[in-house]
């Protein structure tokens, strides 16, 4: 037990605005161990995707550390240590830097300097996992939202860190596919040691974590296994517009089982 | 919008189509500079049957090519006419102040002509069977050499696949917020020039201060995934050079061949006419 943790976020402090008082982050510490899964939850706006890009380096703690495998985040060190970390961020669409999928995908392998045959065969072998091989060759303009979440999360795997992180990203994809993936991923956790940073709305996909932290208006209010945090928020909602939809099909009402962003939820009940 | 035939990409798997693009972007530019090197009628007739041919072995239809030249045959007329005006010698048919029309000044006029479309052509064939991003392997790999001279050939050449990757989405985009202000009640192609481009403003910022955004959004991306400018990356696309690419590098210094002689025997016939 000598190894230091994958991930140690010590006493962190963050504000998007240093003349504003609002803080997105305030003082948030924890750690998680190589080889576990930690899920992030909490409501709009309570700092998880701060969070996420605060651990990636994208942008700096007012106050405090976040060591990954020991090692500081810093300004100078962020390049060498990103290279063990894989992110899939909230908004697919402006996460699509590739021409093609398969471009796409290729795109972090490129930029580690991975040789041809070797980032052929780990990006398709990524596209095959999430269902996306037959659609390499087609370009984003092509692509539905979900489709695209899996272009990011096939990114993620071919680039095979140790560290992954995913905000809301199975969010569009159809229940079967995200409990397909979210095995595959438990797999891959169990098999390689890999650690896992999920941030959801989800609550099955809560469940499956070592453990879950949740943050409310920027402050970690809780933190332990799934079970306790439950039941201590029964009230640890879904996002309004999956609430809504559950709802109407509790009412009756037949629904795309896709899971639906607010406004898409909005021109379905529309039309 | 889906008038513009120049840039665009037609699939197929014609013999053009399955040329490196290196190879054809070299050929291309080449055959342009040819043009200049034209010195008679037959020179220019001998170019023109060789483009036909070309068009034929992209198996896209001639009419897809002649709409090609269409959005710019005013532009095409204009600088003929300029040639044409401004160029004396031989026959005097008219003249009134700087202008002159002559047999010479017409025969220049209509090589410019031809020239020109031409030049159209052998770049639309080029676009058409080429996709895009192929064609940003080929010129990143022209321009490799200014490396050397330290310019950022990988920045700008990745700056050239994001904005192609881009102009899908910025299209759509516009249609988006042209439809909201249909919606308020605007009504597009009406009034005069100031009024319509009045209109205008309503939709440029929108798309401005979205694309500002999505910039930002995509910088983060790239940097996360370890973009980093001026550092080794190595390419997940790779051109493969084959014979038949050899063979239409050939093909240039042949017609090259061909085109110099016909410069030759038209120079030995007034040779031969003067004595
Ligand atoms: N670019 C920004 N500039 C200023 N404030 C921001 C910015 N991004 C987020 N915030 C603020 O920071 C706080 C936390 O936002 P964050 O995006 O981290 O929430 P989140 O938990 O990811 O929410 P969601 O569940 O909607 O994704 C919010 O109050 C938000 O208004
Ligand atoms: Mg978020």
């Amino acid at each position: 037990m000598d190894n230091p943790p994958m991930l140690c976020v010590d006493q962190v402090t963050y504000r998007y605005h240093v003349t504003k008082s609002h803080y997105a982050l305030s003082d948030i510490s924890f750690t998680v161990n190589a080889g576990e899964w930690l899920a992030v939850i909490g409501n709009n706006g309570s700092g998880k995707s701060t969070l996420a890009r605060l651990i990636v380096g994208l942008a700096e703690p007012e106050s405090g550390s976040i060591l990954i495998n020991g090692k500081r985040l810093t300004e100078r060190t962020k390049w060498q240590l990103r290279q063990r970390i894989g992110i899939v961020l909230q908004n697919p669409d402006n996460q699509f830097i590739g021409t093609t999928v398969q471009d796409d995908v290729a795109f972090a392998l490129e930029n580690l300097n991975i040789d041809d045959h070797e980032m052929q065969e780990r990006v398709f072998r990524a596209l095959r996992l999430v269902h996306m091989y037959e659609l390499r060759e087609k370009d984003p303009s092509q692509l539905s939202g979900g489709q695209k979440q899996r272009v990011a999360i096939a990114g993620v795997l071919a680039l095979e860190p140790d560290l992954m992180i995913f905000d809301e990203a199975f969010v569009m994809l159809d229940p079967k596919s995200r409990r397909e993936l979210l095995a595959l991923l438990r797999e891959l956790q169990a098999k390689l040691g890999l650690t896992i940073i999920s941030i959801t709305h989800d609550r099955s996909e809560a469940a499956q974590a070592d453990q879950v932290i949740v943050l409310k208006d920027g402050v970690l209010i809780d933190h332990g296994p799934p079970a306790v945090i439950f039941e201590a928020h029964p009230d640890f909602t879904p996002p309004f517009a999956e609430q809504l939809k559950r709802k109407l099909i509790e009412l009756g009402g037949s629904m795309p089982d896709a899971y639906m962003s607010e406004k898409e939820l909005v021109d379905w009940l529309c039309r | 919008m889906n008038k513009l035939i120049l840039g665009r990409y037609f699939p197929g798997n014609s013999v053009l189509h399955q040329l490196d693009p290196r190879a054809k972007l070299m050929a291309a530019l080449y055959f342009i500079g040819l043009l200049f090197y034209v010195e008679n009628g037959q020179g220019y007739l001998y170019l023109f049957i060789f483009t036909l041919m070309m068009m034929r072995l992209s198996r896209v239809a001639l009419m897809t090519y002649i709409r090609g030249v269409k959005p710019l045959i005013w532009l095409i007329l204009f600088a003929t006419c300029l040639r044409v005006l401004f160029t004396g010698g031989g026959t005097v048919y008219f003249n009134m102040g700087p202008f002159i029309i002559s047999s010479f000044g017409l025969l220049t006029g209509i090589y410019t002509f031809s020239r020109f479309v031409m030049i159209i052509f052998v770049s639309t064939i080029v676009t058409l069977t080429t996709k895009p991003i192929d064609l940003t392997d080929a010129i990143s790999f022209l321009l490799h050499p200014l490396k050397y001279v330290k310019i950022p050939v990988e920045d700008f050449v990745l700056m050239l696949t994001i904005a192609l990757r881009f102009i899908p989405n910025l299209l759509d985009e516009t249609q988006k917020v042209m439809d909201a202000q249909r919606a308020r009640g605007t009504v597009f192609g009406e009034g005069n020039l100031l009024q319509q481009m009045k209109k205008l403003v309503p939709i440029i910022l929108p798309l401005f201060a979205s694309s500002l955004n999505r910039a930002e959004a995509m910088a983060d991306v790239m940097e996360v995934k370890g973009y980093q400018s001026g550092k080794k990356r190595s390419s997940f696309r790779q051109l493969s050079w084959s014979r038949r690419d050899s063979l239409c590098l050939m093909g240039m210094v042949v017609l090259t061949l061909g085109l110099h002689v016909l410069n030759e025997v038209n120079v030995l016939l007034l040779i031969a006419s003067i004595y």
